[in-house]
């Protein structure tokens, strides 16, 4: 059959198809990833095996020096306290922002919720330093907050250059993500589990608790990841609002590489070991993360 | 929450059996009334029916029952208790939902065992019921499955398991069956009945399919815009429909316009628009005789009988010719196109050998089967 | 880099503190990355010349230094469209520059102390001191640094000293030494900010211990960085600009930081008082170098020399509130300012100061390592 194997000669094989097809989709992507993200990656995993390396030093990795480094008493009481900081965020972002959520999500009239949203996500739109300067100076000692309390009869907050603000500025910076993810979740919540939950005779905190919580519960873990992780990476607001005594892992990181103590070496051990941290915790969170997206 | 109300019943000391009282509710949504001064009462192990097509407001009855809305006017009585003030988990009634709203994040057994939980039953107690109510519905072997993992049948099954183990004094059903195919439909509705006879419990659904209702009630509340039409027994509700509406709604039915001409307490003398006269023996509705005015005779299909000659005096007719046939398995209806240019939807009996297309025939019923209902539309 | 003024009533600083992300750092290590012949992702090196247009010319510099007003009379004068991009540190500039960004530059403003490792490392040009005019205006203690002695890769633009700002209504009490930090500080408790520079800031303490503020003996160093735990829990923070806005409003009362910042902030608070510590402090500059790579290096030498005319040197000094270092331009300043001690101090202050020496590798690690305990404990 002359005819038929022709017209086979003109159609690409199927099996080139299929190779084909996710090759051509995720080509643009995929350089865009590669280029920015999985080559500096490697840069950074390979520099963290050479000790004490600076910029324009040869790179001649030698061993596991700066991972043990990592486990010097100051370095480890630098990474507590970034868990600190990112913990503390990440509970405060989730106290503030849930009920924020809930009540644009489930609660607020349609037509408002975008323009609240909106409002919510606006500070997101002006510098992250911007927003430290501006914690600087409503926190200050003779700032707005303490004028305010002045001018009610309490006594003044001595908040800046303190642990309380750098919680609060991050809190500050995060609460949009925070607050948009869960909205996302929230809004997606099925009103007629509420009634039914009702209907079996739980109280509204009942629901809350046995319905909203676990039905929400992927977005709660996907909005605390991503609080948590910014919150981790975030050097900003430890450095202009915590005082003396405010160094994170971010901050080091960053020293390490731009700051005034060079050492890219130890900084992308630090950093090789945070981009580990984060990895495990997104797997855990797409492994664990939903249990009703099992399927049979 | 199947908290059981005590058997006091109301005030007054009235006990007229009923379950639930439904007195003078109106429900306002945004300037618009979606039940407009709805009355029912429910009798205690009832299988009552709310049917309508969409947007009655069917549904929103049933939801000012389970207490998911307040009434904008008016009272709902539980065993002769107001619930207006009653919070939907505070009532002794449980819903079955139209899509079910299982709760995905728990397996089947828990979901069932939702209601029992909150109760603070013991875990004894509450396995032993689990399992009761896990058979009652014949899903004993899917007891671990979350209902993602189910078909829509077996969520079905689940929802009701779900509800019924709480002993709720009276059962909310909305479109239980709405979402299952025809098949499983009709399975599923003998199940539902045979339930409502083994627990004697007090059955409410909310229903648009007219053959479910027909079927399943002791008695069904027709809705149409916001109010109860017409109540009654299935058999009233279908041979004795008291508007134009459950005419239409409820069954097939072929409506005639007209005019009384004359009335009489025992017969009505009705001439239609185009001057063909008919007899209709006139039906106590509990409203006010019809004796005058314009009106729709109603006749149902399989009322009609056809012939090739005018029928004696006495009977009444219409002629027309053959048009199209419509096989509907257990028998064929016909349409005969009448000389006024209405057609006619006729019944053929069994074994009537179908004449030619456009064969002129006469339609042929007795006045008391048909019905004077009020034009009202 | 956009540089974020936290203050509009405050000028520049030296070390504006830009909008910094970690974005920028890895795409300067990618650059370096593609472009490395051997084997090894990290190898960064500089790349070939990048052609530009001869009437164009990158600058790259503190956010204080260069203004729209000199760029246009530069080019003017020149017909060379100047264009800048912002430092916050010697550090990231030279880490930029190390991968490759020196490229697009032809004028580079590094501070006096990073000269000789950017000289070692060959990424900036010898001068040919024949192309340059004016250079005998220069005060003769910044043409024998011995960072550069007899200005052979860079020229000038801007020194001071590092000094204590006080608020003497706040604190009467003068502050006349580092020590006086250690002296007072349960009064100044969180009310003190040092520079978050660990050479300024352990030199001050070495300082204050009557040793070199480059001192190389790693034990002194220790010692030092110390000392300056025994102060930390009293400081309000270690920063390089944050601390102006808060002298000025009156939430800080002593912060250390370059006369070049001091000098504007006293005159908009009077009661603020600037003093080079009696045991000593440092003195820097800030010079004008042309990179290996410069593609435009005929206009760079057009710019240092347009930057050197006694005219425009004093102009610029009076509109950015910087030190000139240009001798004829002082003479044309305003009297006030030419005696002003904070911007032009006199010679027995100036010989408390030492210029910030360039540390040998192992020494820099001694300093890294105080200061890391200093910082993160």
């Amino acid at each position: 059959m002359p005819s038929a194997k022709s017209k086979d000669k003109d159609r690409t094989p199927a099996w080139l198809v299929r190779w084909l097809e996710p090759l051509v989709l995720l080509f643009p992507a995929g350089v865009w990833l590669v280029l920015l993200l999985v080559l500096p990656t490697l840069i950074i995993f390979e520099l963290s095996f050479v000790p004490g390396i600076r910029p324009g030093d040869l790179v001649i990795p030698s061993g596991l020096g700066n991972y043990l480094r990592i486990f010097e008493p100051l370095t480890l009481l630098v990474i507590g306290r970034s868990l600190l900081f990112a913990i503390g965020t990440t509970v405060f972002c989730l106290l503030l922002g849930f009920p924020v959520a809930y009540w644009l999500g489930v609660i607020a009239p349609k037509r408002w919720q975008n323009l609240l949203l909106l409002a919510f996500v606006l500070p997101l739109w002006t510098s992250s330093l911007l927003r430290s300067y501006a914690w600087i100076s409503i926190l200050r000692p003779t700032g707005v907050l303490n004028s305010l309390l002045a001018s009610v009869g309490l006594p003044s907050l001595d908040l800046l250059n303190q642990m309380p603000a750098v919680l609060i500025g991050m809190t500050y910076s995060l609460l949009p993500y925070m607050v948009l993810i869960l909205y996302a979740s929230l809004e997606k919540l099925d009103r007629r589990l509420l009634e039914a939950a009702a209907d079996l005779g739980a109280t509204p905190a009942q629901t809350f608790w046995w319905v909203t919580v676990p039905q929400v519960l992927p977005g709660l873990a996907a909005s605390s990841l991503l609080v948590f992780i910014n919150a981790l990476g975030d050097f900003v607001n430890p450095e202009l609002l915590g005082g003396p005594s405010s160094m994170t892992a971010a901050r080091l990181i960053y020293n390490k590489f731009l700051g005034a103590t060079p050492d890219w070496g130890m900084g992308s051990a630090m950093s090789t070991m945070l981009i580990v941290m984060v990895t495990l915790s997104i797997a855990l969170l797409i492994k664990y993360g939903d249990r009703r997206a099992t399927d049979l | 929450m199947a908290q059981t109300v005590p058997h006091n019943y109301s005030e007054t000391g009235l006990n007229l059996g009923f379950d639930i009282e439904l007195r003078k509710v109106f429900k306002v949504f945004n300037g618009e009334a979606a039940v407009r001064g709805v009355d029912l009462n429910i009798r205690r192990g009832e299988f009552f029916s709310i049917l309508g097509p969409s947007g009655c407001g069917k549904t929103t009855t049933l939801r000012l029952i389970a207490g998911f809305e307040l009434p904008t006017a008016g009272d709902i009585l539980l065993r002769g208790q107001s619930m207006v003030d009653v919070p939907p988990y505070r009532r002794p009634v449980n819903t079955v939902f139209q899509s079910y709203a299982l709760f995905n994040h728990l397996t089947v057994e828990e979901n069932i065992a939702f209601g029992l939980r909150l109760k603070k039953m013991g875990r004894g107690d509450i396995q032993n019921q689990v399992r009761e109510a896990l058979r009652l519905v014949k899903m004993e072997e899917w007891a671990k499955r979350l209902p993602a993992q189910l078909s829509g049948g077996q969520q079905q099954r689940v929802a009701l398991a779900r509800a019924l183990v709480n002993r709720p004094t009276v059962l909310l059903l909305d479109e239980p069956l709405g979402a299952l195919d025809l098949k499983l439909r009709k399975a599923m509705q003998m199940e539902l009945k045979t339930l409502h006879r083994e627990l004697g419990l007090t059955f409410v659904m909310v229903t648009h399919d007219q053959e479910e209702a027909l079927s399943l009630s002791d008695r069904i509340a027709v809705m149409n815009r916001g109010r109860v039409e017409q109540m009654g027994s299935p058999s009233q509700i279908y041979d004795r429909p008291h508007t134009r509406f459950v005419a239409e709604f409820i069954g097939d039915t072929n409506l005639i316009t007209g005019k009384i001409e004359g009335a009489h307490p025992t017969m009505l003398w009705i001439t239609s628009a185009e001057g063909r006269q008919f007899k209709v023996i006139p039906v106590d509705t509990g409203n006010k005789p019809l004796t005058s005015g314009a009106v729709v005779i109603s006749v149902r299909p399989e009322k009609i009988h056809l012939q090739y000659e005018p029928p004696a005096d006495g009977l009444n007719y219409v002629e027309g010719y053959l048009k199209n046939l419509l096989y509907l398995g257990t028998h064929v209806n016909c349409q005969l196109q009448l000389t006024s240019g209405e057609t006619l939807v006729v019944q053929l009996p069994h074994g009537f050998e179908i004449p030619p297309p456009d064969t002129r025939l006469y339609a042929v019923w007795r006045p008391e089967d048909s019905l004077a209902l009020p034009n009202d539309s | 880099m956009i540089p974020v003024l936290p203050d509009r009533s405050l000028p520049l600083s030296r070390r504006q503190l830009l909008r910094r992300s970690m974005l920028g750092l890895s795409g300067l290590m990618l650059s370096g990355g593609l472009s490395s012949c051997g084997w090894r992702l990290g190898n960064v090196q500089n790349r070939g010349i990048i052609q530009s247009a001869a009437n164009e010319m990158f600058i790259y510099t503190w956010a204080q230094y260069v203004d729209q007003e000199l760029l246009k009379a530069f080019q003017t004068t020149s017909g060379i469209r100047a264009v800048t991009e912002l430092f916050d540190s010697n550090e990231a500039m030279l880490a930029a520059l190390q991968a490759g960004k020196g490229a697009t530059f032809s004028i580079i403003y590094p501070s006096e102390y990073i000269i000789p490792e950017m000289r070692d490392k060959k990424l900036i040009l010898p001068l040919d001191q024949s192309r340059l005019a004016g250079l005998t205006n220069l005060l003769p203690h910044l043409r024998q640094s011995p960072n550069d002695p007899g200005n052979r890769y860079g020229i000038p633009f801007s020194w001071g000293t590092t000094g204590l700002v006080y608020n003497s209504e706040k604190f009467p009490e003068a502050i006349t030494d580092w020590d006086d930090l250690w002296k007072y500080k349960e009064r100044l408790k969180r009310r003190m900010t040092l520079l978050n520079d660990p050479r300024e800031v352990l030199g001050a303490a070495l300082k204050s211990m009557g040793y070199s503020y480059n001192e190389k003996n790693p034990d002194l160093v220790k010692k030092a960085g110390e000392k300056l735990l025994t102060l930390k829990p009293y400081l309000a923070n270690f920063t390089t600009d944050a601390w102006r806005d808060q002298i000025v409003a009156g939430d800080l009362w002593v912060a250390m930081g370059y006369s070049s910042d001091a000098g504007p902030l006293l005159q908009q608070n009077p009661k603020l008082k600037y003093i080079v510590p009696q045991s000593g402090s440092s003195r820097w500059v800030d010079l004008m170098v042309i990179p290996t790579t410069a593609p435009n290096v005929e206009g760079a030498y057009q710019w240092i020399n347009f930057v050197m005319q006694p005219d425009v040197a004093a102009a610029t000094a009076k509109r950015l509130a910087v030190t000139t270092p240009n001798l004829a331009a002082i003479e044309l300043l305003p009297a006030d300012v030419q005696h002003d001690p904070v911007a032009y101090p006199p010679p027995e202050i100036l010989d408390r100061c030492e210029a910030m020496a360039f540390l040998d590798r192992s020494t820099a690690e001694v300093y890294d390592q105080a200061w890391l305990k200093v910082t993160s404990s």
